[in-house]
């Protein structure tokens, strides 16, 4: 068991012999690493906006002018019960030229127009797409609120929904080739790194083998320190992710996005140091065979 | 302890080993002689698994070296200790860390490590020198270290190339005490050299002559004069 710490003590040592070779080899993993990070954190927030408007798609409804408040009254209590919808908000003539007046602000005043309001009765139908066949639904959605009665026009942007998940898509189908081309990179690094230790060491891992040293023995050490290589650079450009995320933050935190960007969640910043330790140990293990 | 038959080796197209039968019984004292090129450290490369048996076949301390992987072949090398030619020490580190090395990468304890390594400095007078970087010593006291570190490990068989070749005459006998010490105690040996004072010193031991990497008992250098 001692000799099992020795040797991991060892691989750790003599990665400072040279250690103007490791703190290029860590700089190019953290490079490299805080990369992948930061395009994980991408897909991350992307995916949590998407989840968080999942599907939800928001139809304007706009009636004609000749409408009396009865009618409309009758119609908007019936909206909420329609199928799919899951928030509704009215606005009578004088309540949408409340609305738009609180976009101008206090610039323009629109109080004279009151009783007077240009703009028609409308309705914000928030509705929940399905998983499949969203489109589908959403122009059949279209159909039923045109036949309520004495509506004018429905709208609905269908477009928004569309960009966000094809961005969501987009990154999604990067995701692998990206992560593997960075995953590459990495290990090349490693392994070049452990393959020049190797050379420089030649001789002294020849005297280790002649004095009776066990295969592990040898190379214990040197996966340990590729080992070491990937759990430090992918450390520092989690260190460096942090401070990333702590600048840009609240960078999207303003009208009318509200959207705070979130840090990597737990699983994924352990998994990030745990795979760049295994591609480590791997391209060692492959400077030490070849 | 050694049995080799029929064995030849060759560096590219350079034969450096012709068709060797040769047998070393366990607890043998035997020295190969020969002049300089004749293939004695390549003999003994092949001996402790550093070089591919090419042709014939070797069997060394218990080991078939035509089948031993090299996943096993530090199990031979932990039997047989070889003191270098040209040292192979780790200039860099003391004297002591070079002897201890055998005993290290065994995983024997601290403890033994330090009383073993002592004792064997000791009988090497090098116990003054335990803390010296192995740099900074003679050629002669380089090549103490190098059979100190062969020695420690008490290993079933010892082979030695030119383990004199740096030492003055008081030196070199006092090395061949310590071969026979260990000879004493079981070890078998086998010495290179071009020494004839030390082959004197051991009238009784077997001596065998390699030259054009052709192998025959006896002695045939100088017939014997010095
Ligand atoms: N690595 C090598 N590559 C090519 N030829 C070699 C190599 N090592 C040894 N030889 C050749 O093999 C022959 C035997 O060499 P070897 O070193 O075994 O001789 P030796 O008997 O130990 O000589 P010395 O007494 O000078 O140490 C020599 O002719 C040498 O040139
Ligand atoms: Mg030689």
């Amino acid at each position: 068991m001692s000799v099992f710490f020795h040797l991991i003590g060892q691989g750790v040592r003599d990665l400072f012999r040279a250690p103007w070779s490791l703190c290029m080899t860590i700089a190019a993993i953290t490079l490299v690493s805080f990369l992948g990070g930061a395009f994980l954190m991408l897909v991350h927030n992307l995916d949590l906006q998407i989840g968080s408007r999942q599907g939800n798609v928001q139809f304007q409804v706009y009636w004609k002018s000749d409408v009396t408040a009865e009618e409309l009254k009758e119609v908007w209590s019936g909206l909420s019960s329609m199928e799919g919808v899951v928030n509704v908000r009215t606005y009578t003539p004088d309540q949408a030229l409340g609305v738009l007046a609180e976009s101008f602000q206090k610039n323009v005043d629109l109080e004279w127009m009151k009783g007077r309001s240009p703009l028609p009765p409308t309705a914000l139908v928030e509705c929940e797409l399905p998983q499949d066949e969203g489109k589908k639904w959403a122009a059949g959605m279209v159909k039923r609120l045109e036949g309520l009665p004495k509506v004018d026009k429905v709208t609905f942007n269908p477009l928004q929904v569309d960009l966000l998940t094809s961005w969501v898509g987009l990154t999604k189908m990067a995701f692998w080739p990206v992560t593997g081309f960075l995953l590459v990179v990495v290990a090349l690094v490693v392994g070049n790194t452990i393959k020049l230790a190797l050379l420089a060491r030649r001789d002294e891992l020849e005297i280790l083998r002649f004095v009776g040293a066990s295969r592990a023995y040898i190379q214990f050490p040197l996966l340990v320190g590729g080992a070491f290589q990937g759990l430090l650079g992918a450390s520092l450009a989690l260190g460096l992710l942090k401070l990333l995320h702590h600048g840009i933050e609240d960078m999207f935190n303003v009208p009318p996005l509200w959207i705070t960007i979130s840090f990597l969640p737990q699983v994924h910043s352990l998994a990030i140091v745990a795979i760049l330790a295994v591609v480590g140990v791997l391209s060692s293990l492959v400077a030490i065979r070849n | 302890m050694i049995s080799i038959s029929k064995l030849s080796y060759s560096f590219g197209r350079q034969l450096a080993l012709k068709d060797i039968n040769f047998c070393m019984k366990q607890g043998e004292f035997v020295f190969l002689c020969g002049p300089s090129g004749a293939g004695k450290t390549t003999f003994m490369r092949l001996l402790h698994g550093a070089l591919p048996v090419q042709r014939g076949k070797a069997d060394v301390a218990g080991y078939d070296l035509n089948t031993l992987p090299e996943s096993r072949k530090h199990l031979l090398r932990r039997d047989v200790s070889v003191v270098f030619q040209d040292f192979k020490i780790l200039t860099k580190q003391t004297v002591f860390a070079n002897v201890a090395l055998p005993l290290k990468v065994r995983g024997i304890g601290q403890h033994i490590i330090e009383k073993r390594v002592r004792a064997v400095l000791r009988s090497l007078h090098l116990d003054k020198k335990a803390g010296a970087p192995c740099e900074e010593l003679s050629g002669g006291e380089q090549q103490r270290v190098a059979v100190a570190r062969a020695v420690v490990v008490k290993p079933k068989l010892l082979l030695a190339d030119e383990p004199t070749g740096n030492l003055d005459h008081e030196l070199s006998m006092r090395m061949m005490d310590i071969f026979q010490q260990f000879h004493k105690f079981g070890t078998s040996i086998m010495i290179a050299t071009h020494n004839r004072e030390i082959m004197a010193r051991m009238a009784d031991a077997r001596i065998v002559t390699l030259e054009d990497g052709v192998m025959r008992e006896g002695c045939a250098l100088g017939g014997g004069q010095s």
